[in-house]
């Protein structure tokens, strides 16, 4: 009986949000103002589960040193208090010096270094035209790209230059199109599951 | 420099110097208590974002009961009743969740029920904007934007089983598309977003942007 | 100035609206049933599964929300039958706040205990990981020390493939495999696993997130996943057909139509340039 209501309710739902495609009226509004809210509560919920599970079990268990991390982490609730906003800021200046620092340090090898390192090509492959012009154009779709976005050098803005990154920006065009047609299929994909939870779990009309 | 920057101020951004440092420092320097610190300050992290997400659940809840006191002065019972539904919801779900137990059937249920269709629904549902989009927005207007288009729509044909069962030549384009065109344009915005992200950190360490910090009140 | 558009630049939304939802349901009545070509970049993602040997370690971030739940649980469901006959063995976290909710229905679906998988032994769910990035490093560091608990709130003294973990946690990963609607998610993982102790890596981003992630390919990635058309070919090309194929149709027909309204749109762009010339 409660997987037929959940069924019952799972497709009326999806039908409600469906709805808000064609116009915003009551019944795609009341549908998103439920979604907000269990969204939300969802997040709250996790977020407990994660505060009780790495911070609270280890205070029991003896590691007295997360007390700070939970001090700090109700600190953050005084940004809804203006007198005490500044002690917000504690917290928020860990999280951002551990944010960048995390990050920064893979951003040099995996972003930068090994991006450029393993674009250096054999540019001529002997037998193999196809691959030597896949390579010099690798090269040059790279390197025009990349002056595409150098504003600060004069040089860059010299005529040749400009010609030269136009190459890049042709390129990033087409690649945007090639993200573009796989954003189409991701929603494709997504509604899929939608229309064949509606016909399959719900109508029972197809297999 | 007056005592109460110092503390609301200069303090935490020195403590935002201080510990990117020591998570830098950890990268390069293989030293046990230094890794066991830093270890420690991300378990910190991990516990103080968890305290973070709540901020969401406040939000709400301030936000719908000033909504619900302008809307019954200015007579828009709906919109109450939206208000009303919301704020409901939230505290269901909430008592649920932390009050029965997340692992709990009831509070599975209601996920299953209510969570899942919604949220795969309201991400679904943009595909109708995506095709209005298409249809409205794409033109061939220039260069530029034939590459764009022309690129789109081979790779659309790629995507689709139907046509390539008969037209196989179109994988071979659209891989080859995939290998360079996209791989080494995207690959430029990595290196650019690489070299962007590293200077945008080490201005944060420097304390030359404290966007982060909020209002300066002084 | 009026906008003076063609007949063929006026058609209304709830034409789309229809011919969407009616073209993607006659398909799924009356599916076709065509074979899905398998690209290079899904048997790449393959051998490096097919490459795991008995009781090395998978750490898998079960990252998917309600959203794309369409899209990665396929290709969550065949990695990790595909690891099973390998004799691999899974831990889990959540990057998202969802999944550790949707896991229930993948696990419904692969059946771990018809192979003889025992939950806490060959594999375990950790649960969510808020942080971001210095969180997955903690865990690479320590997952031991970073969780007290698993999902189900069972001591990680009571599960004997949390004891074999330890610290450094890295040291004892065979394979980081990452499912998530996020680039961030994605990218973080590559610099942190990836890049700072060189552990092979598969991604199952969504088909839009997958150019920012080729440029990793394959240097800190070894596998991509194209989202749920790389699950339908990995689905095929490992014998474990499932969601992504029979959805497969209507990728075909919702692609069709959406390549018809751009032929249409831009027809009567030129039809309407060519009238005011």
């Amino acid at each position: 009986m409660a997987d037929v209501l959940s069924i019952w309710i799972q497709a009326l739902l999806t039908i409600m949000i469906t709805t808000l495609a064609w116009k915003d009226q009551p019944v795609s509004r009341l549908a998103n103002h439920i979604y907000t809210a269990v969204v939300v509560a969802n997040l709250t919920v996790v977020a407990w589960g994660n505060i009780m599970n790495i911070g609270i079990n280890k205070i029991t268990a003896g590691n007295y040193v997360y007390v700070i991390a939970i001090l700090l982490g109700i600190l953050t609730y005084a940004r809804y208090s203006k007198a005490n906003f500044w002690m917000y800021r504690y917290p928020i200046a860990l999280v951002m010096g551990i944010g960048v620092g995390t990050s920064m340090r893979g951003l040099v090898g995996g972003s930068v270094l090994d991006q450029i390192r393993n674009s250096f090509f054999q540019l001529s492959v002997p037998g193999d035209a196809m691959q030597s012009f896949n390579n010099i154009l690798s090269v040059v779709i790279l390197l025009s790209a990349l002056s595409y976005f150098l504003f600060t050098i004069k040089a860059t803005r010299s005529e040749t230059a400009m010609r030269f990154s136009a190459i890049g920006r042709y390129a990033m065009m087409g690649a945007f199109g090639y993200s573009f047609a796989n954003t189409i299929a991701t929603r494709i994909n997504q509604y899929a599951g939608r229309i064949a939870f509606l016909l399959i779990d719900w109508l029972q009309v197809a297999g | 420099m007056s005592t109460a920057r110092t503390y609301k101020r200069q303090i935490p951004l020195a403590l935002t110097f201080i510990v990117g440092m020591i998570i830098t420092f950890d990268w390069f320097i293989k030293w046990e208590p230094l890794q066991n610190l830093t270890t420690t300050i991300m378990n910190f992290q991990i516990i103080m974002v968890a305290f973070m997400m709540g901020f969401a659940g406040i939000n709400l809840v301030i936000i719908h009961t000033r909504r619900i006191q302008q809307n019954m002065s200015d007579n828009k019972m709906f919109d109450v009743l939206l208000s009303v539904v919301l704020l409901g919801c939230l505290i269901i779900w909430t008592i649920a969740g932390i009050g029965i137990g997340r692992n709990s059937d009831t509070y599975k249920w209601l996920f299953n029920t209510f969570n899942q269709p919604l949220g795969a629904t309201a991400y679904a549902a943009t595909l109708f904007y995506l095709a209005s989009a298409t249809y409205r927005v794409l033109r061939v207007r220039s260069a530029e934007t034939g590459v764009l288009l022309l690129v789109a729509f081979i790779t659309i044909l790629g995507n689709i089983p139907l046509i390539t069962t008969y037209v196989p030549i179109i994988i071979t384009i659209r891989t080859w598309i995939a290998d360079y065109l996209v791989k080494f344009s995207y690959r430029a915005i990595t290196i650019g977003v690489g070299l962007g992200g590293i200077m945008m950190g080490v201005r944060t360490l420097l304390a030359m942007e404290t966007g982060y910090l909020g209002a300066v009140e002084e | 100035m009026a906008t003076d558009k063609h007949r063929l630049e006026t058609i209304p939304n709830w034409i789309f609206f229809l011919v969407i939802l009616g073209s993607m349901a006659y398909i799924t009545l009356y599916p076709l049933g065509l074979p899905i070509p398998v690209t290079q970049l899904t048997k790449d993602t393959y051998a490096v599964v097919d490459a795991l040997n008995e009781g090395d370690i998978i750490l898998m971030d079960h990252g998917y929300g309600a959203g794309t739940i369409a899209s990665h649980e396929p290709g969550f469901v065949v990695i990790f039958k595909h690891a099973m006959e390998k004799g691999a063995k899974v831990i889990m976290v959540s990057t998202s706040v969802e999944s550790p909710l949707l896991l229930d229905a993948a696990i419904a679906k692969i059946k771990p205990e018809a192979k003889g998988y025992v939950y806490g032994e060959d594999w375990i769910h950790f649960g969510y990981l808020s942080g971001g990035e210095a969180a997955y490093a903690a865990i690479l560091d320590d997952i031991t020390g970073t969780f007290t608990a698993d999902y189900e709130d069972t001591p990680l003294s009571q599960l004997p493939l949390a004891q074999e973990l330890g610290s450094p946690t890295w040291q004892k990963i065979a394979l980081v495999y990452v499912m998530s609607a996020g680039g961030d998610v994605c990218e973080g993982w590559i610099r942190q696993s990836a890049v700072r102790f060189d552990i092979p890596m598969i991604q199952q981003p969504l088909e839009m997130m997958v150019p920012t992630i080729l440029p990793y390919y394959p240097i800190n990635v070894q596998g991509v996943l194209n989202g749920g058309i790389g699950a339908a070919e990995y689905e095929l090309f490992s014998g474990f057909p499932g969601e992504a194929v029979k959805l497969s149709d209507m990728l075909s027909m919702g692609g069709l139509v959406h390549l018809i309204f751009l032929i249409l749109g831009n027809i009567g762009f030129f039809l309407k340039r060519k009238g005011g010339a």
